[in-house]
């Protein structure tokens, strides 16, 4: 399973919320992420997620788009890393960036199930 | 009239060639004379062992002077041309600069700009990599780094922001404005990386 991000969403990939401008990280989550990687963990499949060929991203759409699949969706954490792939040639931080995001929801969202 | 001292200035190279020359001229034929006291001889016939000797030997030295110097071009070209790209890098973040001091400006011109400045910079890494130059690998990481976090304090909104107008960065239909504290955040990360791009152009012309 393959998500290119140029072509199937958008060249100029925009704010984190939907209410913040077009192409956001929201919309990109709720249209095409969140399907697609709750498919491959169904059909224990490697969801591949190639970031390349845009012209740019802001911190904010990554993070709510991954960090969103679990503090919003509530996916699991495991699931999601061990059914994503990223293809980041041209900006290399972003697969370690992404990974954090991930991580860093997982980790809040422990604290929030430890605190009740 | 010409001044003597400006003249000598001038014809500099040609009265030190002279001087050699004529000072080669007078010891050789010093020591050649019958009655120096250590007198020099030399024999009328020419072995031609040792002539091709000295012709494969002049142009030994010529072949490798030759190559030597022809590397030396080469990488010079190269380190210009790296030189380049990343002066491409400096004048894109001046630009980025003054757009972002203005009252608001679009995201997408922000993220592209930055991905711009970031592939150069990458670009120039992989470049001195396939001409074998060696550059303090601190000088990279460091604009890498610098990079990260401008474009954390440009980008990077909270979770459940509410464009309240005390935020860092507020968005709105895709344009990003930023508090006065923000602003003078992001201005001294340019100066930052300005600086960090001017110590990797020198780092290229030492490697």
């Amino acid at each position: 399973m393959n998500i290119k991000i140029l072509t199937d969403f958008s060249y100029t990939p925009g704010p984190r919320y939907i209410r913040e401008g077009k192409d956001s990280g929201e919309e990109f989550r709720n249209t095409l992420l969140l399907i697609a990687i709750k498919k491959a963990i169904e059909d224990d499949e490697i969801l591949t997620v190639d970031l390349d060929g845009t012209a740019g991203y802001g911190r904010s759409f990554f993070e709510e788009s991954f960090g969103g699949l679990i503090r919003i969706e509530g996916l699991d954490y495991k699931s999601i890393d061990s059914h994503l792939n990223i293809i980041s040639d041209e900006e290399p931080e972003w697969k370690t960036k992404i990974a954090a995001y991930l991580k860093k929801a997982y980790d809040e969202s422990q604290k929030v199930v430890s605190s009740q | 009239m010409t001044n003597p001292k400006k003249w000598l200035a001038r014809n500099k190279i040609p009265i030190v060639i002279s001087v050699v020359f004529i000072s080669a001229g007078f010891i050789g034929g010093l020591a050649t004379h019958p009655y120096a006291p250590f007198r020099l001889e030399f024999e009328n016939n020419i072995n031609g062992v040792e002539l091709f000797g000295i012709i494969c030997t002049v142009l030994l030295v010529w072949i490798v002077a030759n190559s030597l110097d022809k590397k030396k071009q080469t990488d010079q070209n190269a380190k210009t041309l790296i030189s380049r790209r990343l002066e491409e890098a400096y004048e894109l973040t001046l630009k980025m600069h003054e757009r972002v001091n203005e009252d608001e400006v679009q995201l997408v011109y922000v993220t592209s700009s930055l991905k711009r400045i970031s592939l150069i910079v990458n670009g120039a890494d992989k470049s001195l990599d396939a001409c074998d130059f060696k550059v303090n690998g601190d000088v990279k990481a460091n604009i890498s780094a610098q990079i990260s976090t401008l474009r954390d304090l440009l980008t990077n909104t909270p979770v459940d922001q509410q464009n309240s107008d005390d935020a860092p960065v507020r968005i709105q239909n895709g344009t990003l404005a930023f508090s006065s504290n923000r602003s003078m955040e992001i201005s001294t990360a340019f100066d930052s990386i300005r600086e960090m791009i001017t110590l990797y152009q020198l780092a290229v012309n030492e490697a």
